[in-house]
């Protein structure tokens, strides 16, 4: 948190983007200081794709999967609370209950449950379809037998945009009553070209408290789990890459004799790697909030976490959870310069004088710097 | 994202930004708590004449906080119970895979596996994690003595694995004052497992049309880089075949 003081000072005199008394203590700058909702929309998008490739990922099963006539069918979840619940995770509630055993009724809210995630990924009425994409998240949640960690880092992930989407714009904004119930038609997606004559919106409160959130809650997530890998023994003693890269049933005595010699070798790089994560996991309440350098420390681990995860454990979800996670801390002086180099080369010099009006929230001059070598 | 200036917002009240304080504090220590009340280890323990290792609950406090405030009324309704104690951190101790027989009512039988390696990537992915949930056994507690059956009634049967010959194990029922259960190791299938086998087969058979279904759990101890030095006997890396109660379709 040590720059939190200065992350959305005005960047220059004109700019009047906070309303924060340089008076004012740390804590309120913190919480209450508001910001841009280009980072806001950044994450929605990313969250959104996220939802829809992980809804999709089920297509063709997901009747065996979710429905109470597959895998887990209503008998065993009737069964399973009888005997006091025997399932290694709470069973919460699911709008997918409310189909029973219809099958017709099942496969109406799936395929309406990804129109819904669409809808929500590219900004449409975003106040609804946040809410919206928050209950079908958890409701594909209840499946005890299938589901694992990652499928609850999601219900996280949607649940603080539906709270952000519910809020944003409802104080520091003139809103229509449309607008108030529905969301900001400025949340679509490419709004700045479909709108044009749209004003601006102003700075959100909302957008700030609900990323501050999501930003502490990270930390808790990464602090705990990676003080409670060390209390694993292979953690502890640096194998645990080492037992996945092996997998049982394709490991024999032969190939672990060829292995052999080799041996110290493969293991002074997987568990130096291994301790590495966990440096960055524990480590990452003290630069999560530093700018410069750190946030290639910040968002590179995040990327490299999810290739590692996923190459050494063929875990989907865990990846793209963490690197949406770590581009929550990104000020919106450094959304504003990813931006920028996203941008496609025709616009530049329109888009250039836009950014250029925008009031600029201040992170560092140093990423600034660094994001445009 | 636009050519104009963006307005200024207007100031927050400062009782609203009290009162966010309170409730991003709340929200966060409720959050902070449940992750602290997780039970923790396994921890070597050394109580007078007894020892062994054991898991470690967490703090009174967090615990009681969690179990009658946080998680009923906060955490559970919003699905956030999740403690962030990783099951994926802790390796399993065993890898398992699983066979379904079904038998046609024209006596055809259907053999299927699962993960089955023509699905893709996050198919196989789910069925892993529904074969996983097969394994661990539970373990019998010791017996006691011997007991007797109420008036005009029978001893319930208890189900063992039972190894009927090498690397095979079948579920069996037994009487309660059968020897068997006093050998020291008797394990038997969770309930867990059980139910989730129940309804597998019971899906499978109705999608099938099939009338009767067993299934097979193939499972092998998990390789761990000590046998790189030290390599378990070859025993122990053969598969273990072990055979689940069969399911017959009721019509």
């Amino acid at each position: 948190m040590k720059n939190d003081g200065s992350t959305n000072a005005p960047a220059n005199a004109d700019a009047p983007a906070t309303t924060v008394e340089p008076t004012e203590s740390a804590w309120m700058r913190f919480w209450f200081t508001p910001m841009p909702t280009t980072g806001l929309h950044a994450l929605r998008v990313l969250s959104g794709l996220l939802f829809l490739a992980w809804l999709l990922s089920f297509l063709g099963h997901q009747r065996e999967f979710f429905s109470l006539t597959g895998w887990f069918g209503k008998e065993a979840y009737v069964e399973v609370q009888r005997q006091g619940n025997l399932a290694p995770a709470p069973i919460g509630w699911s709008m997918l209950y409310l189909a029973d055993e219809s099958v017709e009724m099942f496969q109406a809210m799936y395929w309406g449950s990804l129109v819904v995630l669409a809808l929500f990924t590219i900004g449409v009425a975003t106040r609804i379809t946040g809410v919206l994409t928050w209950v079908i998240v958890v409701s594909f949640l209840a499946n005890p037998a299938i589901n694992y960690d990652g499928d609850y880092m999601l219900g996280i992930l949607a649940f603080y945009m539906a709270l952000v989407h519910l809020y944003v714009g409802q104080w520091s904004r003139d809103l229509s009553i449309p607008a108030r119930i529905l969301g900001s038609r400025g949340d679509m997606l490419l709004a700045n070209r479909l709108f044009p004559d749209d004003a601006p919106p102003a700075p959100s409160f909302a957008a700030n408290f609900v990323l501050r959130l999501m930003q502490i809650h990270f930390v808790i997530i990464m602090l705990t789990s990676g003080l409670h890998k060390l209390q694993i023994p292979e953690w502890w003693s640096g194998v645990a890459f080492w037992i996945p890269l092996h997998p049982t049933f394709k490991t024999t005595l032969e190939s672990l004799e060829r292995e052999r010699p080799g041996a110290a070798f493969t293991l002074f790089y997987l568990s130096l790697a291994q301790y590495l994560v966990l440096a960055w996991q524990i480590g990452l309440p003290m630069f999560a909030w530093r700018a410069g350098w750190w946030r290639v420390a910040l968002v590179g681990g995040a990327i490299v976490g999810w290739v590692g995860g996923f190459y050494i454990y063929q875990l989907p979800l865990f990846g793209p959870f963490m690197v949406i996670m770590a581009l929550s801390y990104l000020t919106p002086e450094e959304w504003k310069a990813v931006m920028e180099r996203l941008r496609p080369r025709a616009s530049e010099t329109a888009e250039a004088q836009a950014v250029a009006s925008e009031p600029v929230a201040v992170g560092s001059g140093a990423w600034k710097q660094g994001v445009k070598k | 994202m636009s050519a104009a200036t963006n307005p200024a917002a207007r100031p927050l009240p400062q009782s609203w930004r009290l009162l966010g304080s309170v409730l991003a504090v709340g929200h966060l220590a409720l959050i902070g708590l449940y992750a602290l009340a997780a039970p923790s280890g396994p921890w070597q323990f050394n109580i007078g004449s007894r020892s062994g290792v054991s898991m470690a609950d967490g703090p009174a406090f967090a615990r009681t906080l969690s179990e009658h405030v946080t998680e009923p009324y906060f955490l559970y309704p919003l699905r956030m119970t999740h403690n962030y104690h990783f099951s994926s951190d802790r390796h399993a101790d065993f890898a398992v895979y699983f066979e379904v027989h079904l038998t046609k009512a024209d006596g055809n039988v259907v053999h299927r596996k699962f993960p089955d390696d023509k699905a893709n990537l996050w198919v196989r992915h789910r069925q892993q994690l529904l074969a996983q949930n097969l394994v661990p056994d539970q373990r019998l507690p010791p017996r006691g003595n011997v007991r007797l059956p109420a008036p005009g009634k029978e001893l319930p049967k208890v189900e063992i694995w039972f190894r009927d010959e090498p690397m095979t194990l079948r579920v069996k029922r037994v009487d309660e004052n059968d020897d068997i259960l006093r050998s020291p190791v008797v394990d038997q299938p969770s309930p867990w497992a059980k139910a989730l086998v129940k309804s597998y087969l019971r899906y499978l058979c109705r999608e099938h049309n099939a009338v009767k279904g067993e299934l097979i759990r193939v499972s092998r101890p998990t390789v761990h880089p000590t046998d790189l030095i030290a390599p378990r006997p070859a025993e122990e890396f053969k598969e273990l075949r072990s055979h689940f109660e069969e399911y017959r379709r009721e019509e």
